[in-house]
């Protein structure tokens, strides 16, 4: 008697091999990728506005302690949104975007604490 | 293999070897192990990240420059857009694989190739004009006086917190580019099929983990 954990992907898995020696190709249904990619480019215009106002026309149209938390918030938007749909975590298993997200969660909580005396 | 064929109904499917080789964990070897390189990386990054805003917290007020006075931030905005761009080209490879248009796959491994390489010549030639025309050293930054006023030169470890971050980065862009000749050649030698994408599907993880990357560090380095 075999003592190997039933693959519970096993039905999904069998559905994605090829059964046509000819490699058969099945239309795939792909990501939003053009639209991510406008809304890459959107957000980053957004991004260098304020400082691109300083560079050429020496003003700046948000304060610098605004615009910090503003930019941090679309940078990371940003990321999620190439994470999420280029690197297919939003359609893949669910634990390897935890697998990647974990070890941040730790570095997060480690410069904190050493944060905290500054 | 055995537990593959045990997984898969105890029959081997055909081409078994152009199949993402699968545990049971549902994702294929090779893409498992990526995943967990890129889990590594982002720990070595965030160490990076992490770094540099430590010391530029603790920082004497005035020897760190604001933004945009020691770099050049639209030469990096091209930059940042071309890695943005050379994302998209690579998913774009991977659906016409996976569509079976040979000739897009081809052609967007090679749209990727050349952007990746203009992303790596405008870094060099940002470093070339860092050091020497701007005075971006280590240990210290010069600020040029404006309107016949002398340059001051600031010990500070900026520059060092600079290299280490977009060097470390630009090592990654070069290690990808190396990387995606591989892919390319393989594709132009007949390589790959629309049932054996794997190995351009971890490649474009990791180009797009890079690209992720660096839009954490455009902001975190150059606008903020």
């Amino acid at each position: 008697m075999q003592f190997i954990r039933k693959n519970p992907y096993a039905e999904e898995l069998r559905q994605q091999q090829p059964t046509d020696p000819q490699h058969t190709v099945h239309p795939h249904k792909h990501p939003p990728y053009m639209k991510v990619f406008l809304w890459l480019v959107i957000l980053t215009a957004i991004e260098v506005s304020p400082i691109f106002s300083e560079i050429f026309f020496g003003f700046s149209p948000i304060p610098h302690n605004l615009l910090v938390p503003m930019l941090l918030t679309i940078a990371v938007i940003k990321a999620a949104l190439v994470a999420l749909y280029y690197m297919h975590l939003l359609y893949d298993r669910f634990w390897l975007g935890a697998m990647i997200l974990s070890p941040l969660a730790f570095a997060m909580y480690f410069g904190l604490v050493i944060a905290v005396p500054y | 293999m055995a537990i593959d064929q045990h997984v898969a109904g105890g029959h081997a499917p055909p081409h078994a070897a152009d199949a993402p080789s699968t545990l049971t964990v549902g994702v294929g070897n090779r893409k498992l192990g990526l995943w967990i390189f890129l889990a590594s990386e982002v720990i070595f990054f965030t160490a990076l990240i992490g770094g540099g805003i430590l010391l530029r917290l603790s920082s004497t007020p005035g020897t760190w420059p604001m933004p945009g006075e020691v770099l050049n931030v639209p030469l990096t905005s091209l930059n940042t857009f071309i890695l943005i761009v050379s994302s998209v080209t690579v998913v774009q490879a991977l659906a016409a694989l996976q569509d079976n248009r040979r000739q897009h796959f081809r052609m967007f491994l090679v749209a990727t190739f050349i952007l990746g390489v203009t992303f790596l010549s405008i870094q060099a030639y940002e470093y070339y004009k860092l050091v020497f025309e701007e005075g971006l050293m280590l240990s210290q930054f010069t600020l040029h006086g404006h309107h016949g006023e002398a340059d001051v030169v600031v010990q500070s470890v900026y520059g060092a917190a600079f290299y280490i971050q977009t060097g470390f980065h630009g090592m990654h862009v070069l290690g990808g580019v190396l990387w995606l000749s591989f892919v390319t050649i393989k594709a132009f030698l007949g390589g790959y099929a629309p049932d054996d994408y794997e190995g351009v599907e971890i490649f474009g993880l990791y180009w797009h983990f890079v690209d992720l990357v660096w839009i954490l560090l455009f902001t975190i380095v150059y606008l903020i």
